[in-house]
């Protein structure tokens, strides 16, 4: 029961938090004006057929993983090392 | 008193197993490409649960932290207080441009929506974004995830090999 009201508030804060957006996103989507693409696109370049084909990416998937693991080693590199220099520094010295 | 720890010691390690799975989950939702919008919409949506999860196990955090927040509260759990808000709310706007966009999900579910040029680059956005906050919340539960995998997986293999090791010199 205690799990249930813990799912329910959660889920509570994502439905706020979705519905503030969808807001905000419709609220600044409807008072800019995008002429060409309410004409239908008129005097856009248009796709072959009508449809959109995604061109084949040089690199493949393990560019995009390496990318974004290597985003995530450097910011980590960049504060959990000097944190623990930091704490290694502060920690008193053990007299053997 | 036994129990107790127990029950803290096994929450570690449900903690550390949801996740590694959100993390790969997450590592795979990052390139759509490679994985195909299928897999994308249907397993970022899965990761939902899990996320769910992460935070009822987070639970006693969450409301010691939300108590201590306004009064006293050392400055390292401020700043993940409010990290893990953004955390939360980037999450959300995420599901929520996704699920504006989807093209494979919401339409299988027998639902269209109107294509909105807004919900895509606002869904590019918030997933750059997001890779930027949960490698800050890696780092500053940096220590946690060393002590976490050294109990839970380091340690266990270790034991596991010195003791095929040991049954061999006694073979």
């Amino acid at each position: 029961m205690k799990t249930l009201g813990r799912i329910l508030l959660i889920v509570a804060a994502f439905v706020l938090v979705m519905g503030i957006t969808y807001v905000v996103v419709n609220s600044t989507n409807s008072s800019t004006t995008s002429p060409a693409f309410e004409r239908g696109g008129e005097g856009l370049p248009q796709f072959p057929n009508g449809e959109r084909t995604e061109l084949p990416r040089g690199g493949g998937w393990m560019f995009g993983l390496l990318k974004n693991l290597g985003v995530m080693a450097i910011v980590v590199a960049l504060i959990a090392v000097p944190k623990s220099l930091m704490r290694r520094k502060a920690a008193p010295v053990r007299v053997e | 008193m036994i129990e107790n720890q127990s029950k803290t010691k096994n929450q570690t390690r449900t903690k550390l197993v949801i996740d590694v799975i959100i993390f790969i989950v997450f590592l795979i939702a990052m390139d759509p490409h490679s994985s195909g919008i299928p897999i994308h919409e249907w397993l970022t949506t899965a990761a939902l649960a899990a996320l769910v999860v992460h935070l009822l196990l987070s639970w006693d955090w969450i409301v010691q932290t939300t108590r201590r927040f306004v009064r006293k509260t050392g400055s390292q759990a401020r700043i993940n207080y409010i990290l893990n808000w953004l955390l939360f709310i980037d999450g959300t706007v995420i599901m929520l441009s996704g699920f504006m966009i989807s093209e494979s999900l919401l339409p299988a579910l027998g639902m269209t929506l109107p294509r909105n040029f807004a919900w895509r680059s606002l869904h590019d956005l918030s997933s750059n974004l997001f890779l930027l906050l949960l490698a800050l919340h890696t780092a500053l539960h940096w220590n946690w995830i060393v002590e976490a995998f050294k109990r839970y997986v380091f340690q266990p293999i270790s034991r596991i090999s010195a003791n095929r090791s040991r049954k061999d010199m006694t073979a």
